[in-house]
């Protein structure tokens, strides 16, 4: 069974891979039998830009013999049938004949495609490339007792995995030292460890996590995988001027490029250089740290996009070419974002002459504008799309009045409503907000805002998927000094916390909310945390410290859910901490609700084997320590002899003996009482603390 | 447990030590008075000694509590009058003194100086008596081995032979009477901050820049124990009564200016056979320089970077609790 499926998608990815190393000619000259040699050898020198593959080139003829205007071309490589994309498409034979040439992969597409649009295609035609992969539960998925997995990045460049165990303590799966050059990152389902070397990226997975391919990338700072992980992106972060471009060949990919790949085959599937914003834009001499990613994907892998100047390019995968081999002309868009569910992307272009500041919804593949929405006075706009695809708020920062102050306001659509209906949730004029967070499930947000520079209120809002005007204000948690909102991913509890940089003042510390009850429902320090972050179960959150940003007090503290610490673990040095992320809930709705009714029994089985194991590494512990303190009492008594020899020779020194003795109370020169000597300290502890 | 705070130094504190009978404490700091305490009692201060013209780095009392011997960055050593704080003897070096330790039979003193304007390092082994008018500055042995200054260079066992932590992260040791260094051993990757010999006189402690603590055996020069942290360790101390270790640290000198705002130095008690931490005392605002146990092991002092020496009485809980 497994055999034949593979052997199954063997098969179609040989004929993917077909497809797209091939080009379809279309509009050259029709002519009858008897031109026909003479046509070919007029065109093929023309069609042939690299090395031809098994088919080489195939001029389409009819029953009659006569040529249909139409040609089949196979290269040996894709990228030669990309590059004969660029280079034939739009070719003048002569004055009537205009070559035009599409990818056979997306004819294929366009063959399939029936004349009246059907949704469910879009649907359930799926990538199949991974297909199996995502369908079976992987091992890791698997653990009895339901575990987290996550990676460490330490000492040495080693690289380990854990699974984190709030009872007994992580267990490690595996670790090895310079497993990487620099760090290492999980897929965006958690199916693969990539890790980070000189000469490219290496990507591990299964049980015993073995190299499944190498994606060689001369020296890559920078790799991305696509929403479905099919695809990975990679790139040294080398910006090349325009002119500096490596001439287009078959076999040599530039390292200087970005270069898109399939995870699955190892293959390099396009490459694009990466021009100098500072060149193109004229503000030279000003150092600007590359924009990662270069491309965004589209949820379900079937696009991805980049943002250029006055245009969005959206790329088609696998064929990896322009979605209608144009890209989008958008006057001055600034930034996009495509929905986490569907084939729609949000961008916004600022206030150009009299028409105003814009946010458009564009439907991919169609390019059907959905909806747009006129703003003025914006300053800037920044898109959040909830992660269910049911919301898109747009934070728009407006100048006030006199272009003194700026103030802020939000602009949410409603995703699932005709239309697309708008709320606006406004902000005071000189009021900042400084964050915006979605609850993950849930029809929730929380802001923090406020007016002054080091407080400011943590404010949680409802609204109504199904109907505008319900935006509601939940309650707000007054004058704090958090600047982050980090929400459960199950929803209902957020964290608040402040963390970035220890020296920062009351950095490292957090706040448990429950939004559904307005409830504080725990409270933890770790002051020198570089980052927080939870689990992708929404069961545990951890600070830690790496070593980039801190090179003391390296490690990690886990919590959980309402802010107990479960695990403190200190390192050396730590440069990474990843929890293992996790594909979308397999559970059906029914079987979830189902789970949320017979909790209190799952709940007790659960405690009760935790309770067993808590048990079975107590007796364990104590075992191991009766051995410790064994072995350590035979160690001491076999250096009872010395320790003899050594008292009987002191005492024969005779030193300080008795007599020796002198009356220290005589001796009292000067008296301090002890109470003002603790004044004191204090005293140089509020001069201290005035000081900073 | 309410600690007893002493607040006399202006400077950071370099050391702490104890008398053999715990009924005073030696306290010695950057600033150039050093100073004794009443141990018990409130931890009255009871006097300070004036004269070095340098940071006092070291500091050694006989047994008898009769005399303190200071090492100073004036190039000098000096030997003091406990009851009354007078000055009776000097030792003139051309270097800074980094250690002072007297022998057990007190006929020697050592002295470890550091590297300084070309001068190797050296320990000096001097001549020493209790009775400071028969005293003369005679150097008996010379013994020279890193070529980093000595963070301590102490006696050991009954006195044959010397044991000193460097800047270089080596331990050697030394045979006083032929000279010889006799080993020379490298086990941690930092410099060595302090050095300490346990009570039983059998094993020794370092506390390294490392962020670790090491338990020697001193006969073999094995590791025995090995105490992680993650922050580097500038001293360590051998419980006298429990199983425990204690560690005092913070940052690196070079990084103390980007130290944040919060109090977060922890004195760090840890099981000397499980290796594992077991509890925590705070109060400091700046690293900890030394920690020192009374010699009944009922009591711990330790000084900070920001100069304050904090003398703690365990509670009854420490010594009841079970560790195992």
């Amino acid at each position: 069974m497994v055999e034949s499926r593979s052997v199954e998608r063997e098969r179609k990815n040989r004929q993917k891979a077909a497809l797209a190393r091939s080009i379809v000619v279309l509009n050259i000259p029709k002519v009858g039998e008897s031109k026909y040699e003479k046509l070919f050898k007029f065109l093929s020198p023309r069609l042939e830009v690299g090395d031809l593959g098994e088919k080489g080139i195939a001029i389409q003829k009819d029953e009659n013999g006569d040529t249909t205007g139409i040609a089949f071309v196979e290269y040996k490589k894709p990228e030669t049938a990309m590059r004969a994309l660029k280079v034939l498409d739009g070719f003048r034979l002569d004055a009537n004949h205009r070559l035009s040439v599409i990818l056979l992969a997306d004819a294929d597409k366009i063959m399939s495609t029936t004349e009246t649009f059907d949704e469910s295609s879009l649907v359930e035609k799926e990538y199949e490339l991974d297909a199996d992969a995502q369908r079976s539960l992987p091992e890791w998925l698997d653990d009895k007792r339901s575990r987290e997995q996550f990676a460490v990045v330490q000492e040495n460049n080693a690289v380990e995995v854990f699974w984190f165990d709030s009872v007994v303590g992580s267990e490690r799966i595996l670790a090895k030292e310079y497993w990487t050059d620099s760090k290492a990152m999980w897929s965006t389902r958690g199916n693969y460890l990539a890790t980070f070397h000189d000469k490219g990226i290496a990507v591990w997975g299964g049980p015993e996590f073995k190299k499944l391919k190498r994606f060689p990338h001369e020296n890559v700072s920078y790799a991305q995988f696509s929403k479905q992980e099919n695809f990975l992106v990679t790139w040294s972060g080398v910006e090349i001027s325009p002119g500096e471009e490596s001439p287009p060949s078959d076999d040599y990919i530039d390292d200087r490029y970005v270069v898109v790949w399939e995870v699955a085959t190892g293959r390099p599937l396009r490459w694009f250089p990466v021009y100098k914003r500072t060149e193109l834009t004229g503000e030279e001499g000003k150092e600007v740290p590359p924009v990662w990613p270069i491309f965004k994907w589209s949820p379900d892998d079937r696009y991805f996009a980049r943002l250029g100047e006055n245009v969005i390019s959206v790329y088609t995968t696998p064929s990896m070419g322009l979605l209608g081999k144009k890209k989008i002309a958008i006057p001055g868009v600034q930034a996009f974002e495509w929905s986490p569910t569907d084939p729609i992307i949000a961008y916004w272009t600022p206030e150009m002459g009299d028409s105003p500041a814009r946010v458009c919804l564009l439907e991919i593949p169609s390019r059907v504008e959905l909806r747009q929405k006129g703003l003025y006075s914006v300053s800037n706009v920044q898109l959040k799309w909830k992660e269910d695809g049911n919301f898109l708020s747009c934070r728009v920062i407006r100048f006030g009045k006199n272009r003194k102050h700026q103030y802020t306001n939000f602009e949410i659509f409603h995703m699932r409503d005709k239309n697309y209906p708008i709320d606006i949730l406004e902000f005071k004029e000189k009021e900042k907000v400084s964050a915006f967070e979605w609850e993950p499930k849930g029809n929730r947000f929380g802001v923090i805002h406020g007016e002054e520079a080091n407080y400011a209120d943590v404010s949680f809002y409802s609204m109504d998927s199904t109907s505008t005007g319900k935006l509601k204000h939940i309650f707000t948690v007054p004058k704090k000094q958090f600047k982050s909102i980090l929400w459960s991913p199950l929803g209902t509890v957020a964290l608040l916390a402040r963390v970035g940089h220890p020296s920062e003042a009351t950095n490292g510390t957090y706040e448990w909310y429950n939004v559904t009850e307005h409830e504080l429902i725990g409270l933890a320090e770790h002051y020198s945390a570089t980052h927080m972050e939870w689990d992708a179960s929404g069961r545990f959150v951890c600070s830690y410290t790496t070593n980039e940003s801190w090179e003391a007090d390296n490690g990690y503290n886990v919590y959980n859910i309402s802010g107990r610490m479960t695990a403190t673990v200190n390192m050396n040095k730590m440069y990474q901490f990843l929890w293992r992320p996790r594909p979308q809930l397999y559970l059906t709705a029914e079987q979830e609700k189902n789970v949320r009714k017979n909790i209190k029994k799952y709940r007790e089985e659960f405690k009760r084997e935790d309770d067993e194991l808590k048990e079975s590494m107590r007796s364990g512990k104590a075992a191991e320590r009766r051995d410790m303190r064994l072995k350590w009492a035979e160690y001491l008594a076999t250096k009872a002899d010395l320790m003899k020899a050594i008292e009987d020779k002191l005492a024969e020194f005779n030193i300080g003996k008795e007599d020796d003795y002198i009356e220290i109370e005589e001796v009292e020169e000067e008296f301090i009482d002890i109470k003002e000597e603790v004044d004191r300290t204090r005293k140089m502890l509020n001069s201290d603390d005035e000081r900073d | 447990m309410r600690p007893i705070i002493l607040a006399g130094h202006e400077r950071p504190v370099t050391q702490v030590i104890y008398n053999r009978e715990g009924d005073l404490l030696f306290t010695a700091a950057r600033d150039r008075s050093p100073m004794v305490w009443r141990a018990q009692q409130g931890g009255a201060r009871l006097g300070t000694f004036e004269g070095h013209g340098g940071a006092i780095i070291s500091i050694d009392v006989t047994a008898d509590s009769k005399y303190l011997i200071t090492g100073s960055a004036d190039n000098s050593a000096r030997m003091w009058e406990v009851n009354g704080g007078k000055q009776v003897f000097q030792w003139d070096f051309k270097c800074p003194v980094s250690s002072v330790s007297i022998s057990p039979d007190e006929k020697h003193v050592a002295f470890a100086t550091s590297m300084l304007m070309k001068q190797e390092p050296e320990i000096h082994i001097m001549k020493f008596s209790n009775d400071p008018s028969t005293l003369e500055a005679e150097k008996v042995q010379s013994l020279k081995g890193p070529k980093v200054t000595m963070s301590r260079a102490l006696w050991t066992g009954a006195g044959d032979h010397i044991i000193c932590g460097a800047e270089d992260g080596t331990v050697r040791k030394f045979d006083v009477k032929s000279g010889e260094e006799i080993a020379c051993v490298k086990e941690h990757a930092g410099g060595i901050n302090d050095l300490q010999i346990a009570p039983n006189k059998v094993h020794f402690i370092t506390a390294s820049a490392d962020k670790t603590a090491k338990l020697w055996d001193l006969e073999d020069m094995s590791i025995l124990k090995t105490f992680k942290t993650e922050r580097p360790v500038n001293s360590a101390a051998i419980s006298p009564l429990m199983d425990h270790i204690v560690l005092g640290g913070g940052q690196d000198a070079s990084q103390v200016t980007t130290t944040t705002t919060q109090e977060r130095f922890d004195s760090r008690f840890y099981h000397k056979i499980y290796e594992t931490e077991i509890g925590k005392v705070g109060g400091h605002f700046g690293p900890i320089n030394a920690v020192a146990f009374s010699p009944d092991g009922k009591q711990y002092t330790s000084g900070g970077e920001e100069s304050v020496v904090r003398m703690h009485n365990l509670d009854e809980e420490y010594f009841t609790k079970n560790y195992n």
